[in-house]
């Protein structure tokens, strides 16, 4: 009977702490990328007076299997221009936003929590960088 | 002084139970130097094996709480298990990703609500087939993570769907003196509010 008890506690912990694990694990990957994102960001527009991309041509990368990214050079584009490998994953989507040069929007998105607080089915990170140089990130 | 029990012969020791005087005939050398008469020796050997037979038992006795001290594997299993869930429990509990330091609260920060809204309306478009939403709650939680307490912060942006570009979206109460940010699917545009602006 105890062992029984003991395994059945077990399995009742293992799922949330598979989940907040992977939050853990995901979440700072997310907020690594999010940091390289804002820094090229930065680099770029002290090179080219202006965000990446152009105003009007947002960028969106969706989960892998879930279409081509928008548009369809984005990833070597990004690679080139804010000199950061992104690849098409099945945990994260992004989407990059030039306002009128003024601010740029970046929103990280997952099919899981990414920190405390988010739903269990979908975590998001997004920032806001300034042509100042003003990173600001959202809490969740 | 003659022994006890041989009154013709001379006495050489004493025994050391009840001090008897005893040939040496009669003196048993239990240990060395040490002597004892007959009933005494007998006494003292009983009295010893009783005292082993003590100690023996009392060392059984020991063995056996050593034994029943000793850890089975079900005891290992049972510490391990307890380990585990107090470890699941503590990264459960005190283990999640904190967002980035110095995240924005929302309520203060309108404009870059305003740039989060955009986002998920733009998302919304790209992976809905063009469409935009009839209201903003629309977007929750799918492409904009707000919380229950939070949905009311949607009252300080003004959307409208407009069928010439798309939506319309800006303040609904911008600071006096600043420029209000109206944002479409064209671009940014900015309009300056009486009392002033850069």
């Amino acid at each position: 009977m105890v062992v029984i008890a003991i395994v059945g506690i077990l399995a009742v912990t293992a799922l949330p702490f598979y989940q907040t694990w992977t939050q853990r694990a995901y979440g700072s990957q997310a907020n690594l990328m999010m940091k390289s994102l804002m820094d090229g960001q930065i680099m770029y527009y002290l090179e080219n007076n202006r965000f990446y991309p152009l105003v009007g041509e947002d960028i969106f990368i969706p989960y892998e299997g879930a279409g081509s990214p928008s548009p369809a050079s984005a990833l070597d584009d990004l690679e080139r221009a804010l000199k950061i490998k992104i690849s098409q994953s099945q945990n994260f989507r992004y989407t990059i936003i030039n306002y009128d040069n003024e601010y740029c929007g970046v929103t990280i998105e997952a099919p899981f929590a990414l920190f405390k607080g988010q739903p269990r089915d979908y975590g998001t990170l997004v920032a806001v960088v300034t042509k100042q140089g003003e990173v600001t990130y959202v809490g969740p | 002084m003659q022994c006890k029990n041989h009154p013709d012969r001379r006495a050489e020791h004493f025994c050391s139970s009840c001090r008897i005087p005893l040939c040496a005939d009669c003196a048993e050398e239990t240990k060395p130097g040490e002597y004892y008469c007959f009933k005494c020796a007998m006494l003292v050997s009983v009295s010893a094996v009783g005292t082993s037979i003590k100690g023996k038992r009392e060392k059984i006795a020991e063995h056996k709480a050593k034994e029943k001290k000793k850890k089975t594997p079900f005891h290992y299993f049972v510490m391990v298990s307890s380990v585990m869930i107090l470890v699941m429990w503590g990264v459960i509990l005190f283990g999640g990703q904190k967002a980035p330091a110095g995240a924005a609260d929302l309520g203060n920060q309108p404009r870059v609500l305003l740039f989060m809204v955009d986002g998920a309306l733009k998302r919304f478009a790209h992976y809905e087939g063009n469409k935009y939403p009839f209201q903003l709650v629309d977007l929750i939680p799918k492409y904009l993570p707000l919380r229950k307490e939070d949905i009311s912060l949607l009252d300080k942006v003004n959307y409208t769907r407009d069928p010439s570009v798309g939506y319309r979206l800006s303040l609904a109460k911008p600071k006096p003196g600043d420029m209000n940010i109206i944002i479409s699917p064209k671009g940014v545009r900015y309009e300056t509010l009486p009392g002033g602006g850069s």
